[in-house]
């Protein structure tokens, strides 16, 4: 038998098609395990006399997935007993939820949540929200109706009343590796600012790693995907596992727009206006959704005004795009180097239809040359 | 100066992906009054010319790249040895162009640039 216990609502772009990623099933996991723990506590609350929950507390009951509804996305969480009506224990588990809802409701008023969980249960909210990403929440109700939403930002203050030395968080970086060790099965990320990662080697990523490391001198990047060690001060501490790594094409437009977003005003000999970050990742994401991914990846540089100019060296072809990131237009110019038969037009890069044009323009030319 | 004089021409390090240059970087920014600033490779070296750019805590440098004064000419950019900031400074003048035609000669004069390759690199 079972009865509905839980409904978080999930929001976000993810979220959207009223289906679950399956890399947020981790978190519901930690959730179960996190009631048991509270519900345990709960149990020992009510019996001040005992020091230990009875033998089989939770036995025969479990939490399991049982529908996903619309809205954006909402996973129906039913507690499954093995009799006919649930032990008298499921009220813990009742209590449990409305504690852990509470908890992130209280974190929501900028409060620690430690009025309703010691800091110890809190340490749960390290796996439990670690998949959430920035813009995303899980709203609760409680029985009272009151909403609690867990995002990127609740979840840190709840880990930091927990009290840990070191919490986790999933990630991507990018980085080198400069250095493989096959007998420890370890690496070292080198991120661009020089701090340097500790991550162990996955045997299905031995070849990718390893290729990288002997790449490093040539500045061979990879994009690693996986959970990380951050200290009480938000500092990378280590990289815990390792999800994907995979090498980088040294082209690769976003990893490009990350450097560009660490320039700032002045970075051109004391000139040079830095381009602001939102601009770049608005870039970083119409040239994904829009470039033909047939095409050659052009070379990306700052300009001094605060744009971008992508650049191809097509055969005997020089051609640039200047990139206005405010009115989000650019000037495109390709220069044939020994006849100087050059072709130029201003685009819209808000307008598929002009992007476009861009491919259709850098296709010629492919063409051409082959 | 003669034709053959190389024009010694600091590259900075954001002007430079995977080892290829900028066009941008054989272009005076708007703020240059349409003069690039070259060193005169016939009174110093393309080592001596980083070292003396980078003493500056401002400036960086990625290394030195080179077009010939002769080249300059033949894209009827005025060559300037105005010595005005330091004794080996040229200036290249683009000021008689619109954006359209600077940016055209900049991509003449990086892939003359190029073609020579890097003079010097720091280690």
């Amino acid at each position: 038998m079972n009865q509905e216990f839980l409904k978080p609502r999930l929001v976000g772009a993810r979220f959207d098609q009223h289906s679950v990623p399956l890399e947020i099933l981790k978190d519901f996991a930690a959730l179960e395990e996190m009631i048991i723990e509270v519900a345990k506590w709960k149990f020992l609350q009510a019996h001040q006399d005992r020091t230990r929950t009875p033998r089989g507390f939770t036995e025969g009951l479990e939490l399991h997935l049982t529908q996903v509804e619309e809205g954006s996305a909402i996973p129906v969480i039913a507690l499954v007993f093995g009799t006919l009506f649930p032990s008298a224990n499921a009220t813990y588990f009742d209590q449990a939820r409305e504690a852990i809802i509470e908890a992130v409701a209280s974190a929501n008023q900028n409060q620690d949540g430690t009025s309703q969980l010691p800091p110890n249960l809190l340490s749960y909210f390290d796996r439990f929200g670690r998949s959430l990403r920035e813009g995303e929440s899980m709203e609760f109700t409680a029985a009272n109706q009151q909403v609690a939403r867990l995002t990127t930002e609740t979840r840190r203050r709840l880990i930091r009343a927990s009290q840990v030395v070191e919490w986790t968080e999933e990630a991507s970086l990018l980085g080198l590796i400069c250095e493989a060790d096959q007998a420890r099965m370890s690496f070292e990320l080198e991120l661009k600012d020089g701090t340097k990662l500790t991550a162990p080697i996955n045997s299905q990523h031995l070849d990718t790693v390893l290729e990288a490391f002997s790449g490093y001198r040539k500045g061979a990047r990879v994009q690693l995907q996986g959970v990380v060690k951050k200290n009480r001060q938000d500092q990378l501490k280590s990289i815990e596992s390792v999800e994907h790594v995979s090498p980088l094409d040294p082209l690769d437009v976003a990893a490009r727009m990350e450097e560009l977003a660490e320039l700032q005003d002045g970075w051109l000999d004391g000139k040079g206006h830095a381009p602001e970050q939102s601009a770049l990742t608005w870039l970083a994401r119409t040239f994904e959704t829009n470039f033909n991914p047939d095409l050659p990846l052009p070379y990306l540089y700052p300009t001094a005004e605060g744009g971008v100019q992508a650049e191809w060296t097509i055969a005997n072809w020089e051609v640039t795009l200047d990139i206005d990131l405010h009115n989000k237009t650019a000037e495109y110019q390709a220069l044939h180097l020994e006849t100087k038969k050059c072709s130029e037009r201003t685009l819209n890069l808000s307008q598929q239809t002009d992007w476009q044009l861009l491919n259709a323009d850098v296709q010629q030319l492919c063409t051409e040359a082959a | 100066m003669n034709e053959q004089t190389l024009l010694l021409r600091q590259i900075h390090p954001s002007f430079v992906q995977a080892g290829r240059p900028t066009s941008q970087a054989f272009r005076p920014t708007p703020k240059d009054e349409n003069k690039l600033s070259v060193y005169d490779g016939d009174k110093i070296t393309p080592e001596a010319a980083w070292h003396h750019f980078t003493a500056n805590p401002d400036c960086s440098s990625a290394g030195v790249m080179a077009v010939t004064k002769g080249q300059c000419v033949d894209l009827s950019l005025g060559v300037i040895a105005d010595g005005e900031i330091f004794p080996e400074h040229v200036s290249i003048d683009y000021s008689a162009f619109a954006k359209s035609e600077i940016e055209k000669k900049a991509k003449v004069l990086k892939g003359y640039a190029q073609a020579r390759g890097w003079l010097y690199q720091p280690m």
